[in-house]
């Protein structure tokens, strides 16, 4: 009797394992090119299933961004005086000692077109 | 008097009620046929008069290499397509025909690219056919796990054989394919298959990505059919062209196998059928109007395939994707030349001939239940 109710669990799981693979072949380019569209790069090399825009991480920073840049973390923008986190990664050759990067924000004075950038 | 006058409008009442749906048959349809019949016998280029040539269209076609490989593209895909949408539709109705919890989330996901416009499956398509797209790096992945995947299908085969034939020995009934030995089998050959690579006994290989040129190239596949083999970019429209149709034909076999009486699947039972039986000599016969419909539906609609070429466009060679339909398309619209209406004209008889022999052929291969359909 156990054994007939184990097997008949085991069937039913089987029949899900099979129409949830399937299910993959079917939703799976909808859902892989609605995530790509949310990517900066859809075509991007290797594809990846990882969604930058979608990191609860990222919001979490960029709000944090934004409180500091413009006081508002929902809005964002940059308000005078304000004093911003600046994190970079970047790769040397070997042997090389990093150069410290300098960032530069130009200055704004009132009433000046905003500048644009190449 | 009046019984007369109500008479007349008895009898004249259906006529009334057709005339909307005769105008459009006969404006749309009968005109325009009767049309493409004259035009086929003339030089007409939408511009000049129409000049009376006889047959010359009917054997300039013929002797036109894009028609012959039109001709060509349109028969493989025919014969490969309603082929194998057929098999997949009925093997998806078996397994969404299951009395399972959430079983209609599974019916409704599965119909998904039937419902999506085919401007978007193709452009979904184009992109996951780039050179660098999901499809080559899914290719490039399986050859990188290649060994661990064949570990952990013979690992899962051998449990499964073994727990058949432990049954078997047993004198116990068991299905060769028994769904839960098979879950068994594929849960410890995805632990074996695990455990290989997590004490390192195999890694993955590494691999080149691979470059299969899905679409601007004209090489043929399979080698071994010489001139049989398709075009590749023919391939890649089959694909997606099984993937968009097959849901919907599976619609029609789900109501069809819900139609079958349960008396005859118990009748089969009390008499020791299962399995394979149960599907060749219960399910198979039932089935067999809506065979006809599917089949019938199918042949049609491959043999006038015409978007997904289209809107491929230039992507892919000309002469590797052309179809029949294309070909009279791209004769009454070209790019750059003067259409050819006479050619485009007996390329559609002959496509509308063809058809109708195919479908004829078809009716007398299914036999007579088919017919009932």
């Amino acid at each position: 009797m156990h054994n007939l109710r184990a097997r008949r669990w085991a069937n039913v799981a089987a029949v899900y394992a099979f129409l949830l693979l399937l299910s993959i072949v079917f939703m799976g380019p909808f859902v892989f090119a609605f995530l790509s569209s949310l990517k900066d790069n859809p075509t991007e090399w290797p594809p990846s299933l990882l969604i930058n825009q979608l990191r609860p991480v990222n919001w979490g920073a960029s709000y944090r961004l934004a409180k500091q840049g413009g006081g508002n973390g929902f809005l964002g923008g940059m308000g005078p005086g304000g004093s911003i986190e600046f994190e970079v990664t970047y790769w040397t050759p070997e042997g090389q000692e990093p150069a410290p990067p300098e960032v530069v924000i130009p200055r704004r004075v009132q009433g000046a077109p905003p500048r644009r950038w190449p | 008097m009046r019984r007369a006058s109500s008479k007349v409008g008895e009898k004249l009442a259906p006529y009334v009620l057709l005339a909307p749906f005769l105008f459009t048959l006969i404006v749309f349809f009968g005109y325009a046929f009767v049309r493409v019949v004259y035009f086929s016998f003339t030089t007409y280029d939408l511009f000049s008069k129409p000049e009376w040539v006889g047959l010359k269209n009917y054997v300039n076609i013929f002797r036109d290499l894009d028609f012959t490989r039109a001709m060509k593209n349109s028969l493989t895909f025919m014969v490969v397509v309603t082929t194998a949408q057929t098999i997949i539709a009925l093997l998806l109705a078996l397994l969404l025909n299951q009395k399972v919890r959430g079983i209609r989330f599974f019916r409704a996901a599965y119909y998904m690219p039937s419902v999506a416009s085919s401007v978007v499956v193709t452009l979904i398509f184009i992109w996951f056919f780039q050179r660098r797209g999901v499809l080559n790096f899914v290719i490039t992945k399986f050859k990188e796990y290649q060994a661990i995947i064949l570990l952990f299908l013979f690992a899962a085969a051998a449990i499964h054989i073994v727990l058949v034939v432990w049954e078997k020995l047993r004198r116990r009934p068991v299905s060769v394919f028994e769904p839960s030995f098979m879950f068994l089998g594929v849960l410890i050959g995805f632990i074996v298959a695990f455990g290989a690579v997590r004490f390192g006994f195999l890694v993955p290989r590494e691999v080149p990505p691979v470059d299969i040129i899905w679409f601007n190239t004209t090489k043929t596949w399979p080698d071994f059919l010489g001139s049989l083999a398709f075009p590749i970019p023919l391939g890649a429209i089959m694909l997606f062209n099984i993937w968009t149709t097959a849901p919907t034909f599976m619609l029609l076999y789900l109501a069809g196998l819900q139609d079958i009486p349960r008396e005859l699947y118990e009748a089969a039972a009390v008499d020791g059928a299962e399995g394979w039986h149960i599907i060749l000599h219960i399910i198979a016969p039932q089935l067999k109007p809506i065979t006809f419909l599917v089949v019938t539906m199918g042949l049609i609609g491959t043999l006038q395939m015409f978007d997904q070429v289209a809107i491929l466009g230039s992507q892919a060679p000309r002469s590797s994707v052309i179809t029949l339909a294309y070909y009279i398309y791209s004769n009454l619209f070209p790019s750059s030349a003067v259409p050819r209406v006479g050619m485009a004209s007996a390329a559609a008889m002959f496509l509308a001939l063809l058809t109708f022999i195919i479908v004829y052929a078809q009716r007398k291969v299914l036999g007579e239940e088919g017919e009932n359909a």
